[in-house]
C-alpha cells in the first residue's frame, strides 16, 4: 500500500499560480456566515487546507434533520448552537485552529457591526435565506471587503465572487420573488388546489395563534367581495351586512375556548355562507360543508382523484399515508387544544419577559405541521380536491429546500479553492485591500445531476450593474443608528429626513427589493397610528436601506424636472434610549452637503468642523466615526486622523457613505461642471466614475464636484461611460479557462 | 412496524433522512439501506465518500488499507479521520472510529490485514460496490475491476451485479471512472414540462409536471479498454480542454507507475519530481499532437512547483470530486440514469466535466 499519495506531504502550498505576493491561508483570517449544510463541509476544508483563523456565525440551534449532512454535529448535540457546536468539533480536529463562534442573527446582533467585519480578510457566505445574504453583502460593500457567496438547493449549487466595484453585488440582479402568492379570493373562497388549503391554513394559524398586530396576516373569512360574486350581490340578502371575520370571532370566542365550535365554525358555517354566494359556483363544483359529529364518523379512506403522484407505489414512510377524515378531525382536535395551551403560556411569558406575545408556525414543529396538515386537508375534502400527506404538507407548507450532503461538499470544496485564489490577489503586507488583478477569477456553477458535460462550470465575472441600488459606487448611503423598536416612522420622516437632510417631501422606499413603499410622497393626510408606529413593526431591520427620493419641478424651467435621492441605511442598536435620537454616522458628511446647498459656487472650507446652525438636540456626534470619515474632495482630503478604536490588522479607514444624486437628464459635463440647475439644488455629479489607482490625480475643476471615497489609495474622477467601459476593458479581460491563459 | 422493516423506513429514519429522501425519494432511501461498499485505500478523498455515504445511510462501509498512520500523515493535519494520537494504529481502524460516530445506523469495517493482491472472487462477492482510490498500478486495477465484471456473470440470473468505480485526486486535478457492466438497466425520467421537479418552494402545485418514465439500457466498458486507445475528443478543444490536463496527467501517472513500479511520491521528490515531468511533457505533446490542434497547451506550464503541487492531497479537491463520485454511487444505487464513464475535474479552471471515453 505503499503506493497511495496520501497525506503525507511536506510541501503546504499548493501554488494555484505563480503568485508570491497574495495571501496565504496561514495569514488570513476568514468570516464564515452560516455553519449549515455548506458551513460544515466549508470549516472542515478551511482547517484542512490550513486556513487558520475563521470566524463563524450562526443564529440556529441543531435538529434532527440536519444530521443526515451536517456531519459536525451528532446526535446529543441535538438543541445546541450550531456556531459553538461546529468550532468545537473543527478544534478537535485541528487543535492549533483559532476559530471563534459567533452564537446569533447576523442582521440584527449589534456586534456584527462594520469594525467586526473589517477584522477578516475575506468573507464567506454560506447562508439559506435571501435576506441575510443581502444583509452581508451590503456589509461587505461598506468595509470593502472581498464575499464569496455560497448556496445550494438539491443537486444545484453555486459560488460567486463579489469584490465591490469589480463584479456584480448580490444586489446587482434582482432576486426571482422567493415565493408563490396566491390570489386573496382564491384562498378565501374558491380553492382548487391543496395548495390553496395549505396557505389558507397557514393564515388560520396566524389568526388564531399568530401575530395579529401583523398587517401581512392575512384573514381566511369568506369574502364577499370576490369580483365573481358582484352580480349577486343585489339578490344575496346576507351580503349586506358585514360578517364578523375570523379573527374577530375567535377573540369573542376566547374565553370559552373550544375546538369543536371552531370546527363548526370553519368547516360548517363559513363553508355554508360560501354556497350561498351563488355565482362561484356555476362553473366549479360547490363546497359541501361538514359538522363535527358527522366528520368523525368518515372512516373510509378518501379516493384521491386519478393523476396523483405516488398512487402507483406504496408509501415507504408513515407520514407518506394519506389518512380518514375522521382522523384529520381528530388531528385538527388535538392540535388546536395543544396550540391553544402553548398560545397561553407564550402570552403569560410574554408578560414579564420581551418574548413575543403569539407563536410563529414553524415546520419543524409537530403540533403546528399536524395543524395545518389536518386544517388543509378537511377544507380540501369539503371542495373535493385531493388530499396530501404530512410528508408532503411539509414540503409545501414549509417551502423546504432538499439538501444532501454531497452537494454541499462539492460547493464547500468549490469555495474553498476560490477563496486560496482571492487571498491571492489580496495584498499580501500591506493593509489596504485594494485586489489586483481579478482575470483568473470565475463564478462556479454546480449541477451534478447532469449526465454529461460541464457539471462543474466557471463563468467570468460579471461587472456591477452601475444602475445597483447596493452597490453603484457613489450611492453610498447616509447611515445612521437608531433603536429601532423605539424610533417612530414619525421621527424618521419628520426629524430625519425633512429637518436634518433637508427634503421636503420625499417618497421613501424600502430597498430590499420587494420595492415596499413606506412612505409615499402622494400621500396628503398621513395616516397618524401609521406614522406613530416604531420602525421594527414595518418589519425594518438592522442594515435596511431606504431610499428616500424626490422629485423637483423647478418652475422657472419645466424642463429641469429633477431628482434627488438619499440613501439611507438604518442600524440598530439597543444601546439608544430615547426614542428620538438618533445618531448620524457620517453626520460630518451631512455638513458638508449643507454647505453645497447653501452655495454651490462657494469653494468648500478645508476644515470639516463647521457649526451647523441646524443641528438637531438630539444628535449625538461620534468622535470614533468622525475619524473614519474620508473625504476626498479632488485633490484634496478631509480628516484622515489614524483610525485609533480599531487595533487590529485593518487600519484602512472607514469610509464615508453618502450621496446625493441628480439624474442624468441635468446636464453634467465630463469635467464635473454642471449648468442650468436651480440655485437651491445641491448636485453632485454622479456619473460612473472609476477608481483611479494614480494618487497623484488632479482635476482641473474646481467647484461643483465633491466625491466622497472609500478607499484610501483611490482617488475618484468623475468620467464616462466610454471611458469607463474602455479602462475596464484594458484592466481585466475576463477569460473563462485559465488553464488557456 | 417490525414486519415492514424491509419495505418501510421508519419514523426515525424519515425524520433523520428528511432532507434526502425529499430529494432522492423514499425507494432511493431504502436501496441505500441495503447497500454495501469496498473501499481500498485511505486518502482525504476515500475519506470523503466514505464519510458522504455513511451520511447518506448505507448498509455498510468496508475500508481496505493495511497501513499504518505515520508522524508524516499527521504533521500537516490533512485528514477528517487521522490525529496525531493514532501514530501506529491502522488508518483503516481510525477512519472508520471517527466516521462511525457520524451515523450508528451504518456499519463501518476496517479490513487492515489483506493486502490488495489477495482480492479474490470469493472477498469481493460481498459487496454491491467496489472503489479505489489514487491507484495507479494499471495490472492491478484491471484485475479487480475483472473480478467485479466476472461476478456479474456468475449471477447473472440473480442479477446479482458488483459496480466499480476507481477515482484519484492529484493537486489541483481529480478522476472518478466507474464501469456499471455491460448492461446498466435505468429507469430515465423525462419531465414534461417545466423542470419544477425538486423546487421546494411554492411551485409544488397539483398538476406537477409529468414525469414520463422509459426504461434504458447503457453500455459501460472496463478501465483497461477505456485506456486502451489514446482518447481524441471529437468535441470542440474550448469544452474539454481543462478535462484533458487532467486525463494526460492521469495516463502520466500510469506510465510513471509501468516505468519505476510505484507512484510518484513527495518524500522521494528529488527523483520524482523530474522524472514525472519528463513523462507529462511526453504524454502533453503527443496529445497537442493526436488532437492536431494549435499549441493551446502549454507545456511550460507544468513547471516543477506544479508537479510538486500534483504531488499533494487538497481537501478541497478531494471534497469536490468525492462530492460527485457519491452522487455518482447513489444515483447507480437507485438505478437511475448514469452520468458517463469519466469525471474530470481541474481546479485551476475550476471545471469539472462528465465525459464518454470509448463509451
Amino acid at each position: 500500500m505503499a503506493t497511495t499519495f496520501d497525506s503525507s506531504s511536506i510541501n503546504n502550498n499548493c501554488n494555484l499560480s505563480n503568485n508570491t505576493i497574495g495571501k496565504l491561508p496561514e495569514e488570513s483570517s476568514v468570516l464564515v456566515v452560516g455553519a449549515g449544510g455548506i458551513g460544515c463541509e466549508l470549516l472542515k476544508s478551511l482547517a484542512l487546507c490550513r486556513f487558520r483563523s475563521i470566524g463563524v456565525i450562526d443564529l440556529d440551534t441543531i435538529e434532527v434533520s440536519n444530521l443526515n449532512r451536517q456531519f459536525l454535529f451528532r446526535r446529543e448535540h441535538v438543541g445546541q448552537p450550531k456556531a459553538t457546536v461546529a468550532c468545537d468539533s473543527i478544534r478537535r480536529l485541528c487543535p492549533s485552529i483559532h476559530i471563534e463562534p459567533f452564537h446569533g442573527d447576523v442582521i440584527t446582533d449589534s456586534r456584527f457591526d462594520v469594525s467586526f467585519y473589517k477584522q477578516y480578510d475575506l468573507v464567506i457566505n454560506a447562508l439559506d435565506n435571501v435576506q441575510a445574504r443581502q444583509h452581508v453583502n451590503r456589509m461587505c460593500l461598506l468595509c470593502s471587503r472581498p464575499l464569496i457567496d455560497s448556496g445550494s438547493t438539491g443537486y444545484n449549487g453555486q459560488a460567486t465572487l463579489i469584490f465591490k466595484g469589480r463584479t456584480q453585488c448580490y444586489d446587482c440582479i434582482e432576486k426571482p420573488k422567493q415565493q408563490r402568492t396566491y390570489a386573496v379570493c382564491t384562498i378565501r373562497n374558491t380553492p382548487s388546489q391543496p395548495i390553496h388549503c395549505i396557505v389558507w391554513a397557514k393564515f388560520l394559524y396566524n389568526q388564531l395563534f399568530g401575530d395579529n398586530e401583523d398587517p401581512n396576516n392575512e384573514d381566511v373569512t369568506p369574502d364577499a367581495d370576490d369580483p365573481e360574486n358582484v352580480n349577486n350581490e343585489q339578490d344575496n340578502p346576507i351580503n349586506g351586512h358585514h360578517r364578523v371575520s375570523t379573527r374577530d370571532w375567535i377573540h369573542s370566542e376566547m374565553e370559552k375556548f373550544d375546538p369543536k365550535r371552531i370546527f363548526n365554525k370553519l368547516f360548517f358555517d363559513d363553508i355554508n355562507y360560501l354556497t350561498t354566494m351563488k355565482n362561484l359556483w356555476e362553473k366549479r363544483r360547490q363546497p359541501i360543508p361538514i359538522e363535527y359529529e358527522k366528520a368523525c364518523q368518515i372512516k373510509e379512506y378518501h379516493q384521491n382523484g386519478q393523476g396523483d403522484h405516488g398512487q402507483s407505489t406504496m408509501p415507504k414512510l408513515n407520514d407518506q399515508r394519506i389518512q380518514t377524515i375522521s382522523d384529520y378531525v381528530q388531528m385538527f382536535i388535538d392540535s388546536v387544544n395543544e396550540l391553544k395551551q402553548r398560545s397561553d403560556k407564550q402570552r403569560q411569558i410574554a408578560s414579564t419577559s420581551k418574548e413575543p406575545s403569539f407563536l410563529v408556525w414553524d415546520k419543524n414543529d409537530d403540533a403546528d405541521l399536524r395543524f395545518v396538515t389536518a386544517s388543509a386537508n378537511l377544507r380540501a375534502y369539503i371542495f373535493g380536491i385531493n388530499l396530501t400527506s404530512k410528508f408532503d404538507v411539509k414540503s409545501m407548507a414549509g417551502n423546504i429546500i432538499p439538501a444532501v450532503a454531497t452537494t454541499n461538499a462539492i460547493v464547500a470544496g468549490i469555495t474553498v479553492l476560490q477563496a486560496r485564489k482571492v487571498l491571492s490577489i489580496l495584498p499580501r503586507l500591506s493593509t489596504d485591500h485594494t485586489l489586483t488583478s481579478i482575470k483568473h477569477l470565475t463564478n462556479v456553477f454546480v449541477s451534478t445531476d447532469r449526465k454529461t458535460g460541464g457539471i462543474i462550470q466557471s463563468i467570468p465575472l460579471e461587472e456591477p450593474n452601475s444602475s445597483c441600488i447596493q452597490c453603484s459606487d457613489l450611492e453610498q448611503p447616509v447611515r445612521v443608528r437608531i433603536n429601532m423598536s423605539l424610533f417612530t416612522l414619525y421621527s424618521l420622516y419628520e426629524r430625519l429626513i425633512r429637518k436634518h437632510l433637508k427634503m421636503n417631501k420625499p417618497d421613501v422606499i424600502i430597498a430590499d427589493g420587494s420595492g415596499r413603499i413606506l412612505i409615499s410622497a402622494d400621500d396628503d393626510d398621513e395616516d397618524e397610528q401609521m406614522m406613530l408606529k416604531t420602525l421594527d413593526q414595518f418589519k425594518l431591520i438592522n442594515g435596511t436601506i431606504l431610499l428616500c427620493e424626490e422629485e423637483y419641478d423647478d418652475e422657472t424651467n419645466e424642463a429641469l424636472l429633477q431628482h434627488m435621492k438619499i440613501k439611507l441605511m438604518l442600524e440598530h442598536t439597543d444601546t439608544i434610549t430615547d426614542k428620538d435620537e438618533y445618531i448620524i454616522v457620517d453626520d460630518q458628511v451631512i455638513g458638508e452637503i449643507k454647505q453645497i446647498k447653501q452655495s454651490l459656487k462657494r469653494k468648500l472650507s478645508d476644515h470639516d468642523d463647521d457649526d451647523d446652525d441646524d443641528d438637531d438636540d438630539h444628535i449625538q456626534h461620534l468622535d470614533d466615526y468622525q475619524n473614519e470619515v474620508n473625504i476626498v474632495k479632488r485633490t484634496k482630503r478631509l480628516s484622515t486622523t489614524p483610525n485609533e478604536h480599531n487595533t487590529n490588522i485593518n487600519t484602512g479607514p472607514i469610509h464615508t457613505s453618502f450621496v446625493m444624486l441628480v439624474d442624468d437628464e441635468v446636464p453634467v459635463h465630463t469635467n464635473g461642471h454642471h449648468e442650468g440647475t436651480s440655485k437651491d439644488d445641491f448636485i453632485i455629479n454622479t456619473k460612473k466614475h472609476k477608481q483611479n489607482n494614480d494618487d497623484n490625480f488632479v482635476s482641473n475643476d474646481s467647484n461643483s464636484c465633491v466625491i466622497l471615497d472609500d478607499d484610501d489609495k483611490t482617488n475618484s474622477k468623475p468620467v464616462t461611460n466610454t471611458e469607463q467601459n474602455a479602462n475596464v476593458a484594458d484592466d481585466d479581460c475576463y477569460c473563462v479557462d485559465i488553464a488557456d491563459s | 412496524m417490525n414486519s415492514n422493516q424491509t419495505s418501510m423506513l421508519t419514523d426515525e429514519e424519515a425524520t433523520l433522512y428528511d432532507r434526502q429522501i425529499r430529494l432522492w425519494g423514499a425507494d432511493a432511501q431504502l436501496k441505500l439501506r441495503q447497500t454495501r461498499l469496498l473501499l481500498i485505500n485511505v486518502n482525504s478523498l476515500s475519506i470523503e465518500v466514505c464519510k458522504n455515504l455513511c451520511l447518506a445511510g448505507v448498509a455498510s462501509i468496508t475500508v481496505f488499507d493495511n497501513t499504518r498512520v505515520t508522524l508524516d500523515d499527521i504533521k500537516e493535519n490533512l485528514t477528517l479521520t487521522m490525529s496525531s494520537t493514532d501514530i501506529n494504529e491502522f488508518k483503516s481502524v481510525c477512519t472508520c472510529r471517527t466516521l462511525q460516530q457520524l451515523n450508528p445506523r451504518v456499519q463501518l469495517i476496517a479490513e487492515s490485514n489483506m493486502t490488495i493482491d489477495q482480492i479474490d472472487e470469493k472477498y469481493i462477492e460481498q459487496f454491491n460496490y467496489v472503489c479505489l482510490f489514487n491507484y495507479y498500478d494499471f495490472s492491478i486495477i484491471s484485475h479487480i475491476n475483472k473480478l467485479c465484471r466476472e461476478q456479474q456473470h456468475i449471477d447473472e440470473n440473480e442479477k446479482k451485479q458488483i459496480y466499480f468505480f476507481c477515482a484519484a485526486t492529484f493537486g489541483l486535478y481529480g478522476f472518478v471512472f466507474k464501469d456499471l457492466g455491460d448492461k446498466y438497466d435505468y429507469l430515465s425520467e423525462n419531465s414534461v414540462g417545466s423542470e419544477s421537479l425538486i423546487k421546494g418552494e411554492g411551485g409544488n402545485e397539483t398538476k406537477k409536471s409529468e414525469k414520463i418514465t422509459t426504461k434504458s439500457t447503457r453500455n459501460f466498458i472496463t478501465f483497461d479498454k477505456a485506456l486502451s486507445t489514446e482518447w481524441k475528443p471529437n468535441r470542440r478543444q474550448a469544452t474539454t480542454r481543462s478535462a484533458i490536463i487532467t486525463y494526460n496527467l492521469l495516463r502520466a501517472l500510469l506510465t510513471f507507475y509501468e516505468q519505476y513500479h510505484r507512484a510518484p511520491a513527495l518524500v522521494t521528490q528529488d527523483v520524482d519530481v523530474p522524472n514525472f515531468m519528463k513523462i507529462i511533457h511526453e504524454k502533453i505533446t503527443s496529445s497537442t499532437a493526436a488532437a492536431s490542434s494549435s499549441n493551446s497547451i502549454d507545456t511550460e506550464e507544468f513547471n516543477e512547483e506544479l508537479v510538486k503541487d500534483i504531488l499533494t492531497d487538497n481537501n478541497a479537491v478531494a471534497s469536490i470530486v468525492g462530492g460527485i463520485m457519491s452522487h455518482d454511487i447513489v444515483k447507480a444505487i437507485s438505478k437511475q440514469e448514469p452520468k458517463d464513464n469519466f469525471f474530470f475535474f481541474n481546479g485551476l479552471a475550476c471545471v469539472g466535466l462528465s465525459i464518454p471515453i470509448a463509451c
